[in-house]
C-alpha cells in the first residue's frame, strides 16, 4: 500500500514539505509544527507493513496576540519546532499548552518551549487523575518547568483570547488518559493518537492529504489503527463505533488533525477516513471497510 | 473531583527477594470519592557483575528513587535500565537515569525512545523477548511479552533464579490509606511495604476496579478472558513466586491475585456494556 503521493490539483498546500518551516493550515490562525520520522520497526504506533514517512506534530492556534499549542512534538524535532514557532510567536506572547496525552510524543519539546517562550499555563483534559501523569510533564527533565497545570472536563470550552475558544472532548476511542479538542472558528478536530494511519512516500511532501492527494485505502487505516490500538484484535463492544460517531455527529469538521500522520483537509476526506475508521472498530477485516 | 499527592517522605526499600528491592513510593489520591494509596514502584536487580532496574519511578519521587539507589548500590555503578514502557509513570526518570548513571544502558524493546531521547541513543541495546540477560552469581532476566498493558509493546520481565515477575500495569490494585477509605480501618505508614497476604484487608476486585477503568481504559471494551489466557500460560511456564507490579503491593499469593484482578476486569467490562 502507498502512503499521500506527490499529486498536486492545486490548492495552498506545496509538495515541498516542512522542512524547518510551520504549515499554514487556516491563515493567520492555524499552523502545523513538528518533523517527520522514517517507518520502521522503533516506532511502536506504526505497522511495519509499511515504509514512507510519518509527519509527527503539534498544532498553533492564533488568536490576535494570543496563541494556544496543542502538544508539543517530539524531542528528535526539537531544533525544528523552536526555529518554526520562533517564526509564529513573537517575543511577547506566552502560549498556552494544551496536552492531548502525556505521552513524549506529545510533550517532548515543553520544558524546551517553556524555556524558550516562557508557558506559565499547561492545560490537559479530565480530572486530576493519578493514572495519566499530565501533573508530572514539567518533571521529567534535567531542569523541572514550572508551570500551572489546568485541567478543563470534557465538553467545557478553553479559552484562547479575544472571544476564541476550543471545546474540549474525551473521545470514546484512547489508549491512555485522552483529550479531543475541537475548533468551531477552524472547523478543526484535534484527534491526538487517532487517525493515524496515513503517511507520506517522500520526506519532502507536505504533511497535508487533500481528497486528491489521498491514496489511502482501509486495509491500510486497518493496520495502523491496529498497531496502536493492539486490543482491537480481541471482540469490541459494537459501543465504541457509535459513541464514536455521536461524537462526529456533534461538530462541522472540515478537517482532522492528528498528532501521528497528515492533516486531513477537507470535509469529504474526513467522512471517508471516519468511516474507514468507525469500519475497524466494527471489527470489519475486509479490503473495502 | 480527584487529587493526587506524591507522598512526601516514600518508605524504604524492602528486599522482597536476595538482591531483589522493592523502590519507589505511594501516590496518595481521592478518586470518586475513595481516597486510595496508589503505588509507583520502580524495582533494582542487583547480580554479582551486574544490575538492572526496572522502570524508573514517578518523576516527583526522583529525590526519593535517586537516594534509595545510591544507598543500594553502595558505590556501584547501575549497568541496565529497563522499563516495562515508555508512558511516564514507568519511565518518566530516564533522562534522569541516563545522566546520573554514566555507564547506564536502556536495554530490552527500544521502541519509541529514540524519538524522546536522540541524545542518547549510541547508550541503547535492543534485547529480544526470552534472551537471558546474565547479571551474574545465577541472577538473570528474560524479556517477555505482556499481556496486561496499554501502550501495544510493554515487555514484563522474570529474573529466574528468584522466581520474580515484573509485571508494569498488569495486577495492578490500590490499597488504603493510613486514614481508610470509607471510615475503615486504615493502615500505618509502614504497610506501603507489605506483601499482598500481609496486608490487613487482601486485595479484592473493588481494589483492583479503580485502577482498571482509569489505567487500562481499553477494558470496558474487551472481554479479558483472551487475555487472562496469555496470563495462565505465562504463569504456568515460569511459575513465579512473587509478582511486582507497578502498581500495587508486591504479590506473593499470584494465583489468588490472578482471580481478583480478572474478577475486577469482567466487572469493568459488564460496567460498560450494562450502562448501553
Amino acid at each position: 500500500m502507498t502512503g499521500a503521493t506527490g499529486r498536486r490539483r492545486g490548492g495552498r498546500f506545496t509538495d515541498a514539505g516542512r522542512g524547518s518551516q510551520p504549515v499554514e493550515l487556516v491563515p493567520g490562525s492555524l499552523y502545523a509544527f513538528g518533523g517527520t520520522v522514517t517507518m520502521d520497526s522503533r516506532i511502536s504506533w506504526i505497522s511495519p507493513a509499511d515504509s514512507g514517512y510519518q509527519p509527527l506534530n503539534g498544532y498553533l492556534i492564533k488568536e490576535g496576540s494570543n496563541a494556544l499549542l496543542i502538544d508539543t512534538g517530539v524531542a528528535l524535532h526539537r531544533k525544528d519546532v523552536l526555529e518554526q514557532l520562533s517564526m509564529l510567536i513573537d517575543d511577547q506572547t506566552k502560549p498556552r499548552v494544551l496536552f492531548t496525552r502525556a505521552e513524549l510524543d506529545a510533550t517532548g519539546n515543553l520544558i524546551a518551549i517553556a524555556a524558550r517562550f516562557g508557558v506559565e499555563v499547561v492545560n490537559a483534559g479530565g480530572n486530576v487523575n493519578p493514572f495519566d501523569a499530565f501533573e508530572e510533564v514539567g518533571q521529567v527533565g534535567r531542569i523541572a518547568a514550572s508551570f500551572r497545570v489546568e485541567r478543563v472536563a470534557s465538553g467545557e470550552s478553553l479559552s484562547i483570547g479575544d472571544g476564541r475558544a476550543i471545546e474540549v472532548i474525551r473521545p470514546p476511542l484512547r489508549m491512555l488518559n485522552t483529550t479531543w479538542a475541537y475548533d468551531p472558528r477552524t472547523k478543526t478536530l484535534f484527534t491526538s493518537d487517532s487517525f493515524g494511519h496515513t503517511f507520506l512516500e517522500q520526506d519532502r511532501y507536505a504533511p497535508v492529504l487533500t481528497a486528491e492527494r489521498d491514496a489511502t485505502d482501509y486495509a491500510q487505516v486497518r493496520r495502523h489503527t491496529c498497531a496502536r490500538y493492539w486490543w482491537l484484535q480481541h471482540a469490541v463492544s459494537p459501543r465504541l463505533a457509535t459513541e464514536m460517531t455521536k461524537l462526529y455527529d456533534r461538530y462541522d469538521i472540515e478537517r482532522i488533525a492528528p498528532t501521528h500522520g497528515c492533516v486531513l483537509e477537507g470535509a469529504e476526506l474526513v467522512r471517508k477516513h471516519q468511516r474507514w475508521l468507525n469500519a475497524v472498530l466494527h471489527g470489519e477485516t475486509g479490503e473495502s471497510g | 473531583m480527584s487529587m493526587t499527592h506524591p507522598l512526601p517522605d516514600p518508605p524504604p526499600p524492602r528486599e522482597i527477594a536476595p538482591n531483589v528491592f522493592w523502590l519507589g513510593g505511594c501516590l496518595q489520591d481521592t478518586l470518586r470519592g475513595v481516597a486510595i494509596h496508589n503505588h509507583v514502584a520502580p524495582f533494582l536487580i542487583i547480580g554479582d557483575d551486574a544490575s538492572v532496574l526496572v522502570d524508573t519511578g514517578f518523576p516527583s519521587h526522583w529525590q526519593a528513587v535517586s537516594e534509595q539507589l545510591d544507598s543500594l548500590l553502595d558505590g556501584r555503578q547501575l549497568n541496565w535500565l529497563i522499563p516495562t514502557h515508555s508512558e511516564l509513570p514507568h519511565a518518566g526518570n530516564l533522562g534522569r537515569l541516563l545522566e546520573k548513571f554514566e555507564e547506564a544502558r536502556l536495554v530490552g524493546d527500544l521502541a519509541d525512545y529514540h524519538l524522546y531521547y536522540p541524545e542518547s541513543t549510541d547508550r541503547f541495546v535492543a534485547w529480544p523477548k526470552e534472551r537471558p540477560l546474565k547479571l551474574g552469581g545465577g541472577y538473570e532476566v528474560l524479556l517477555l511479552p505482556a499481556p496486561i498493558r496499554d501502550l501495544s509493546r510493554t515487555q514484563w520481565l522474570y529474573e529466574a533464579s528468584q522466581k520474580v515477575l515484573f509485571v508494569g500495569d498488569g495486577f495492578a490494585y490500590t490499597h488504603a490509606p493510613a486514614d481508610g477509605p470509607l471510615g475503615e480501618p486504615g493502615h500505618s505508614p509502614g504497610q506501603c511495604r507489605l506483601l499482598s497476604s500481609e496486608l490487613p484487608k487482601r486485595p479484592t476486585p473493588a481494589d483492583a476496579v479503580l485502577v482498571t477503568q482509569n489505567a487500562l481504559a481499553w477494558a470496558q471494551l474487551v472481554d479479558a478472558e483472551a487475555i487472562r489466557d496469555e496470563v495462565r500460560r505465562l504463569m504456568e511456564r515460569y511459575e513465579p513466586k512473587l509478582v511486582a507490579p507497578g502498581h500495587g503491593n508486591v504479590i506473593d499469593e499470584p494465583h489468588d491475585l490472578e482471580q481478583v484482578i480478572f474478577d475486577a476486569f469482567r466487572i469493568v467490562f459488564e460496567e460498560y456494556a450494562g450502562a448501553t
